[in-house]
């Protein structure tokens, strides 16, 4: 008997380890979206209360850029090695360290929904 | 020999380790997984005990049995073509991580870091007694979705609640961080909401400073991080700018519990925050197998790409 394979079992199998997965972040340039409006108290998860958008924007990204294939790093729109600006520079929408996207490094950014379409 | 780099295009550490290493002459192939399948493909065959074979790209193909190591740094998702269906989608995702993840996963390399160990490590109560069970010494930690339990601990001491999984959210069309938070009395006369999900709550540890602690192979590389406002005091992350860094030496009963702790985690690479108390003690608070190391050389000009790049052009197959 052939055991038929739940392509969802992760996403809904509360204790999972994420070692089950392939962990992915999220692409570039895909920005998550939600309009959601917050809970009223009592259902809101209480940690959320706390939560506070960012005093800074994230920094902006050079217009232009493009990832060169051949030397294998990112380069402006002259071919020259990108530079993101002062490594120093405010990020605090960053969770980790201050140079740059580091994403919610979550580990299962993606649980097991694909991805949107390319 | 070649050091295969799994990352996002945009990903400035990731350009200056190629650099650094081309410099080496070391082969590096640099590959991110969003490539897939329109820009990258792969084929390999099963021989004996390894997968034989090699990734495609329209300018490099990578032959699987010539990578000695792996730096798994932030590989992005699968993009597939828009012409499937939703469920055509998350079938060929599901295969793909499989497929193209399990090929890889299974690659007889030195991993900085494997996936599977930095998936097992993200889980905040696993460190807390991993941490322990090395002999470093951790905060008072209670989780619970309780509101009873957590008015009991918050009132026995000064308490910090933060974040287990997530620490930001989407909603109202923009990003919404939850810092590490000090528990007001007021807020325990609130507690609606605790029991939707779990909470972790901690005692407050005295702080001389903070200490972020780089782990790279047999390296370990500590910088003070002094806070300068009263926001960063309880997190740092909430003003760098008002931050500073320096060099310190690590002691040497923490250095061994953090070895123990890599050695038990089955990492090469991790970054460590401490709690320096004012009377000297180091406590844990957590460890992110895929932290940041630039801003750390930046400010400080410890040698740590240099490090990571040995790490790397050292690997060889098992």
């Amino acid at each position: 008997m052939t055991a038929m394979l739940d392509s969802t079992r992760f996403a809904h199998d509360p204790i999972a380890g994420d070692s089950a997965q392939f962990p992915l972040a999220r692409p570039a340039g895909a920005k998550p979206t939600s309009s959601d409006e917050p809970s009223p108290v009592g259902v809101r998860p209480w940690n959320l209360c706390g939560v506070v958008s960012p005093s800074a924007p994230s920094r902006s990204l050079p217009a232009g850029w493009s990832y060169d294939p051949i030397r294998q790093i990112a380069v402006d729109h002259e071919g020259q090695p990108l530079v993101m600006g002062d490594p120093s520079a405010d990020s605090i929408s960053d969770n980790d360290g201050d140079e740059g996207r580091s994403e919610d490094w979550r580990y299962d950014y993606i649980q097991d929904d694909p991805n949107p379409a390319a | 020999m070649a050091v295969l780099i799994l990352t996002g295009d945009l990903d400035s550490t990731a350009d200056h380790m190629v650099e650094v290493l081309g410099d080496r002459g070391v082969e590096v192939h640099r590959i991110n997984t969003a490539w897939f399948p329109s820009q990258l493909s792969v084929a390999a065959e099963l021989r004996g005990d390894r997968w034989v074979g090699a990734l495609r790209t329209p300018h490099r193909v990578v032959d699987l049995e010539t990578i000695t190591s792996v730096w798994y740094r932030a590989p992005e998702a699968y993009q597939f073509a828009a012409e499937l269906s939703a469920a055509e989608r998350q079938h060929a995702n599901m295969e793909a991580k499989y497929g193209l993840g399990g090929i890889l996963a299974s690659l007889p390399a030195l991993w900085v870091n494997h996936p599977s160990r930095m998936a097992d490590i993200a889980y905040k109560p696993v460190q807390l007694v991993t941490a322990a069970r090395c002999g470093l010494v951790v905060p008072g930690t209670l989780i619970a979705n309780e509101p009873a339990p957590v008015q009991v601990f918050a009132r026995e001491g000064q308490t910090v609640t933060k974040m287990i999984g997530a620490s930001s959210i989407i909603e109202q069309g923009k990003r919404k961080i939850g810092f590490t938070r000090l528990v007001d009395p007021p807020d325990l006369d609130d507690l609606r909401g605790v029991e939707q999900t779990t909470h972790l709550f901690q005692r407050w540890v005295p702080k001389a400073y903070e200490a972020r602690l780089i782990v790279i192979g047999d390296h370990i590389t500590s910088t003070t991080i002094h806070a300068g406002s009263t926001e960063s005091y309880v997190d740092f992350r909430t003003d760098y700018d008002a931050n500073t860094y320096c060099l310190i030496d690590t002691p040497g009963d923490v250095a061994d519990g953090v070895r123990r702790f890599m050695s038990s985690a089955g990492l090469l690479y991790a970054a460590f925050d401490f709690v320096v108390m004012p009377e000297g003690q180091w406590v844990f608070l957590e460890a992110n197998a895929g932290g940041q190391y630039g801003f750390v050389e930046h400010r400080t000009g410890a040698p740590l790409t240099a490090q990571l790049a040995d790490l790397l052009a050292g690997g060889s197959r098992s």
